[in-house]
């Protein structure tokens, strides 16, 4: 079962993290909002709710194997061993959307041609583009405790950040862009997209749980 | 570690999703007419320049990481995540200038 918790030790101020959450929280209502306003409502859900909902699961995941943890934080969602800040997921969302469309409005000026290799050149181009983000804002997170990794598991890391992580940034966020772009030009009526959008994301983790099973 | 029932979990998750998204995909009708929204183009206007919302946001997203960074002692590994985010937009700005140059000739 999910959950919402409060941590009842959160008190705002001026510190970084508190900065960082007002800002993914004013960006994400400033996307959705815009998002409603162009798209839709259910073209909007599309976009917003199962990027969130792969994030939530894929979150718990690394959260209860003893990957990280988010110390601080006001609202956590907390299942299956583990704990994820409503934030974080938000904050994924609003990455899907930005590099979505940075990403298709770079291709589409290079390669025109609407086919599935526009598709999977616009995937990779966005997948890039969330690990170049990355670079600046996982080390700055690591050095003001926003999320600690576990620093006895061995890794190969780059600015203090282990190397898998910019591996599943440019994963999610290319697989996420590639999934919903696929269902964006599917000739499917509305609903059953939006119905395959929230479910398509989540066979992913029978890859999880097969993984799970094996370590 | 993480919990068995967590594991059966995700494999119930999965297996489900995978057989609901087979049924929806193998009984839907396809649509010949394909309704197009035309996208409008929200703008906003610094100085002379004219930049759309989403990499206009992405920048801002930009600019507070790094004054994050600079004011938590964090200059040299700002700077450097700086120029590697700025790679998009850059991008973004390059090619949306050269779509601009074409469309005025």
């Amino acid at each position: 079962m999910l959950f919402i918790e409060v941590n009842n030790n959160f008190k705002f101020g001026f510190e970084s993290l508190h900065i960082f959450i007002l800002m993914v929280f004013i960006v994400w209502l400033i996307l959705l909002i815009y998002s409603l306003k162009i798209y839709g409502v259910k073209k909007t859900i599309r976009y917003f709710v199962p990027i969130g909902i792969a994030s939530i699961i894929g979150e718990l995941c690394a959260v209860a194997n003893g990957g990280f943890y988010y110390p601080g934080y006001l609202l956590y969602f907390s299942a299956l061993g583990g704990s994820v800040p409503v934030i974080i997921v938000l904050g994924w969302s609003v990455n899907l959307f930005l590099f979505l469309h940075i990403g298709k409005d770079v291709v589409t000026r290079i390669y025109q041609k609407q086919n599935l290799h526009q598709l999977f050149y616009i995937s990779i181009c966005a997948g890039l583009f969330a690990v170049c983000l990355d670079f600046i804002e996982d080390p700055l997170a690591h050095h003001n405790s926003w999320w600690v990794w576990n620093q006895s598991i061995q890794r190969i890391t780059i600015f203090d950040v282990p190397l898998a992580n910019y591996a599943g940034w440019f994963l999610i966020i290319g697989g996420m862009t590639f999934l919903t772009l696929l269902i964006d030009r599917s000739r499917l009526t509305e609903n059953r997209k939006l119905l395959i959008n929230l479910t398509a994301p989540l066979i992913v983790f029978i890859l999880a749980g097969a993984y799970f099973l094996l370590i | 570690m993480i919990e068995f029932e967590t594991i059966l979990f995700l494999l119930t998750v999965g297996f489900a999703s995978l057989i609901l998204t087979l049924v929806i995909c193998l009984t839907g009708k396809e649509i010949d007419t394909k309704k197009k929204i035309e996208q409008q183009i929200f703008e906003v206007k610094i100085f002379n320049f004219q930049l759309k919302l989403v990499p206009f946001l992405y920048l801002v997203i930009l600019l507070i990481m790094f004054l994050l960074g600079v004011f938590s002692d964090f200059l040299i590994n700002s700077i450097v995540g700086l120029i590697i985010a700025l790679i998009p937009f850059i991008a973004y700005w390059i090619l949306d200038y050269k779509k601009d140059g074409l469309v005025r000739k």
